[in-house]
């Protein structure tokens, strides 16, 4: 299992907007924002293949993201 | 109270995260297990400050270094690195060719063959009958042993590195411009600039992290102007407020055209021109300010976009966007201009946008070359590894700069030859032709990243030529051509100094043992120097020790970095010389007073461009001149190779992790829907792609974004070698090769 530190950068004002809309995506918990347009998650995924499809989803699916950006990602040996 | 693993990632991942955005968490400063080490990402040439997390004597984790200039960002690429150092191909023993086949042998096997091949062809044909080919990749350290070692040691000049494949043109030009190679600006210049210049650089792909710096700048600042000249429509015209779409190789003429309509609108800072620059043609620094607007008069707008194939008012707005009085400007450019047949112009030309205007040398005026490697600047650029140049600004063919460093490295004079050696396409050629016998390829892959390859890699098995290669992968492109294949440690295994885009040199600090039976190139180096009998020219015993020794090669240089002992680089999270004495802050802009310590502080002007002895930057008259293959009847498609952002060069690397194979790992050739259309291909039809130097078959990607009559590939695929296609005209002046532009057909496969 993969765990992932990630900074999602929204357009400008809609971090409370995508925050909300990030509640509903599983494995991924939000952990604070500059309340503007970044947003910091945590998410975890099977494998960097789930993980970085999961990123894809999250710029192809919402037009106020901007970009995901990894800070961490860590590995747990634990399925 | 006790956490589980899964927690304290979680907990860790998310202090990262918050770290980035300035709320550092307190799950940082626990062990939970994990050492973390300071380090520098592996990729390109932003040189993102990360920390490597070590557990059980494994890589596990890394997070971006939040006090390093990328805030703690990284991208996709970066974030995956724990991954290369487990890859299945890590090459983990050495290899010794037999017949057709290479099998294990025993370091003392490969390297007494290795000693004996170069010592023998040393003896019967001379110094020039072996050479280096390095790496932009390697540390510092590794290459001032080999660069030592070859010049000094085995006496030749034989020695060149992939950055004449990346960044000859942008060093000519910042020589041939101000004196000196490397940019006068820093990262910071992208926090400040109100209008971004952005030519010849998919930045959003291939330097993520600044090119997220730059959004932020263009979302937070007032009116913030993006232009971006690009003959495709990249990720990077996203954000641009003006994508100007030229054809292949004229942007001379847009540049040009843009000096002109300076001048004309009066948006020129003649105090500045009066004060800071001086003008040239040719080779000579023999011309007026009066005979550059004369040679201007004839770049009007409208004549450069007849020859560019855009609008003549994109590039008047162009234009009055870069001058625009108050307003800061910074220029960022990279192989778009560099591998090009008239690279080094280009490059100059850019830089007279900046001279002409003033706009240098400000917090956000700047002209900036983004780097394509981690250490080309660091290691290859100012250590002096290339075939014209010895360490930190001294040339070969100067006999002052090769006495300074005969007496540097207490070797007799004479002992440095004064014939610049062949620069890296030549250096196969001469590989070729039978000249050069023995080479040793360290930490590259030529047999897949040099233009025309497959003539190179006829050339690197030639019967007779002994080629050796030190990579931590096998096979590649390359080793499967090698002679001797030597395992070398990958990253966090060593230690040593990388120096990136911004002068900013920062320590990888060891985290791990390397893997298998692989060794450091350093030790490797000098095993071999110990082994050929210069053992006393290379007596190092660690990286400190050279390190050492490089400092001494720096005092008193324009790149005076004597202040960066050990101990400070060990603690630091990057230093930007100059930076003369340990007590030194470093120098965010370069020739500036007040800022850069080489600047006098009674010098009567605010910069001084002291690389050149009349402390002027010079304006060149450049006119545009096409690429060496045009388009014509048989081959009508102009041809351009690069990146994308998953993958890096020729994929080594990238294709190790896990999703980063899984996307975009196979190259595709990205045509035009309307030449899709006429060529009678789709979306995913295989096409033949052939140049009058060979062919290769791609998948189709049809995208709106390239340029009618154009074809872009990606030049990561180690099964589909764009190279077969480049050609190998190179820069009269940088000698670097023009990857980016050669004449093409295509028909469905």
């Amino acid at each position: 299992m993969l765990v992932a530190g990630l900074v999602i950068e929204t357009v400008e004002g809609a971090a409370a907007r995508v925050s909300a809309r990030l509640l509903q995506v599983p494995s991924l918990e939000v952990e604070g924002g500059d309340g503007v347009r970044r947003i910091a998650a945590v998410v975890t995924a099977p494998d960097a293949a789930a993980l970085e499809a999961l990123g894809e989803r999250l710029v192809a699916g919402d037009e106020e993201i901007l970009g995901v950006f990894p800070t961490y990602v860590g590995e747990d040996a634990e399925p | 109270m006790t956490i589980s693993r899964r927690d304290f990632l979680k907990t860790t991942a998310a202090a990262s995260a918050l770290a980035a955005l300035g709320r550092p968490g307190e799950a940082l400063a626990s062990t939970g297990g994990t050492r973390w080490v300071k380090s520098v990402c592996r990729y390109c040439g932003t040189g993102c400050g990360l920390y490597v997390g070590v557990e059980g004597g494994k890589v596990t984790a890394v997070r971006g270094d939040v006090q390093d200039h990328n805030a703690g960002f990284l991208c996709v690429k970066g974030a995956a690195l724990p991954q290369i150092l487990g890859a299945k191909d890590r090459c983990l023993h050495p290899l010794v060719r037999k017949g057709d086949k290479l099998v294990r042998a025993s370091w003392d096997e490969a390297l007494g063959l290795v000693a004996s091949r170069f010592q023998e062809a040393l003896q019967k044909f001379g110094p020039d009958a072996v050479g280096f080919y390095g790496s932009g990749q390697g540390l510092t350290e590794e290459t001032y042993v080999a660069n030592k070692l070859f010049k000094a040691g085995f006496r030749t000049n034989n020695v060149d590195g992939n950055p004449r494949l990346c960044m000859a043109s942008a060093t000519a030009g910042y020589v041939g411009t101000y004196g000196k190679d490397e940019p006068m600006g820093c990262y910071e210049d992208l926090d400040h600039a109100d209008v971004f210049f952005i030519t010849g650089s998919n930045t959003a792909e291939c330097h993520p992290v600044l090119f997220r710096r730059i959004v932020r700048r263009k979302e937070q600042g007032q009116d913030v102007k993006v232009i971006v000249l690009d003959p495709r429509r990249t990720p990077t015209s996203r954000i641009a407020d003006l994508h100007l779409s030229c054809t292949p190789g004229t942007d001379l003429a847009i540049f040009n055209a843009m000096a002109n309509v300076l001048f004309a609108e009066g948006l020129v800072d003649r105090d500045f021109i009066r004060d800071h620059v001086a003008f040239g043609e040719g080779a000579e620094v023999n011309r007026a300010l009066a005979d550059y607007e004369k040679f201007l008069a004839a770049w009007t707008p409208a004549e450069a976009a007849r020859i560019a194939g855009c609008k003549a008012e994109d590039i008047v707005t162009a234009a009055r966007w870069f001058g625009a009085r108050g307003r800061r400007t910074t220029s960022l450019w990279t192989m778009g201009l560099n591998q090009r047949s008239r690279g080094t112009w280009a490059n100059q030309l850019v830089h007279n946008l900046h001279l002409v205007t003033g706009k240098i040398g400000e917090p956000g005026s700047t002209p900036l070359s983004l780097t394509g490697q981690p250490n080309a600047c660091g290691g290859v650029r100012d250590g002096g590894a290339l075939s014209h140049l010895l360490p930190y600004g001294r040339l070969v063919a100067n006999e002052q700069h090769r006495g300074q460093m005969e007496k540097l490295w207490n070797v007799p004079a004479g002992t440095l030859s004064p014939k610049p050696g062949p620069a890296a396409v030549d250096l196969f050629r001469s590989l070729e032709e039978g000249k050069l016998k023995c080479l040793y390829v360290m930490c590259t892959n030529p047999g897949q990243s040099l233009p025309n390859v497959e003539r190179y890699r006829k050339a690197m098995r030639r019967e007779g030529a002994f080629l050796v290669v030190s990579e931590a992968f096998h096979p590649t492109r390359t080793s499967e051509l090698a002679d001797v294949v030597l395992p070398a440690a990958l990253w966090a295994e060593k230690e040593g100094v990388y120096g990136c885009t911004e002068r900013r040199y920062q320590l990888l600090a060891q985290a791990v043992e390397p893997a298998g039976e692989a060794r450091p190139d350093f030790q490797i180096l000098c095993e071999l120097a110990r082994r050929t009998g210069h053992q006393k020219l290379v007596p190092f015993r660690t990286p400190d020790e050279a390190w050492e020794e490089i400092l001494t090669l720096a005092k008193g240089t324009a790149y005076d970095f004597t202040g960066m002992t050990r101990a400070r680089l060990r603690e630091s999270h990057g230093l930007l010389w100059p930076l003369p004495s340990p007590g030194h802050p470093g120098t965010k802009r370069r020739y500036v007073k007040g800022d850069d310590p080489l600047v006098p502080a009674d010098h009567p002007q605010r910069l001084k461009f002291y690389g050149r002895p009349d402390g002027r930057a010079v304006v060149w008259l450049r006119p545009y001149q096409p690429p060496a293959e045009v388009v014509d009847a048989e081959y009508p498609l102009w041809f351009n190779t690069g990146r994308v952002l998953e993958h890096w060069h020729t994929g080594t690397m990238t294709r190790n992790c896990a999703e980063l194979a899984q996307s975009r790992a196979e190259a595709v050739a990205e045509l035009n829907p309307a030449d899709a259309k006429r060529l009678g291909v789709a979306d995913g039809d295989r096409a033949k792609i052939t140049s009058r130097r060979g062919s290769e078959t791609f998948r189709v990607s049809v995208q709106d974004g390239q340029r009618p009559g154009s074809v872009f590939t990606h030049m990561h695929d180690d099964q589909r070698l764009c190279n077969r296609l480049t050609i190998d005209a190179v820069d009269p002046v940088s000698k670097e090769p023009e990857y980016k532009i050669c004449a093409v057909k295509l028909e469905k496969a």
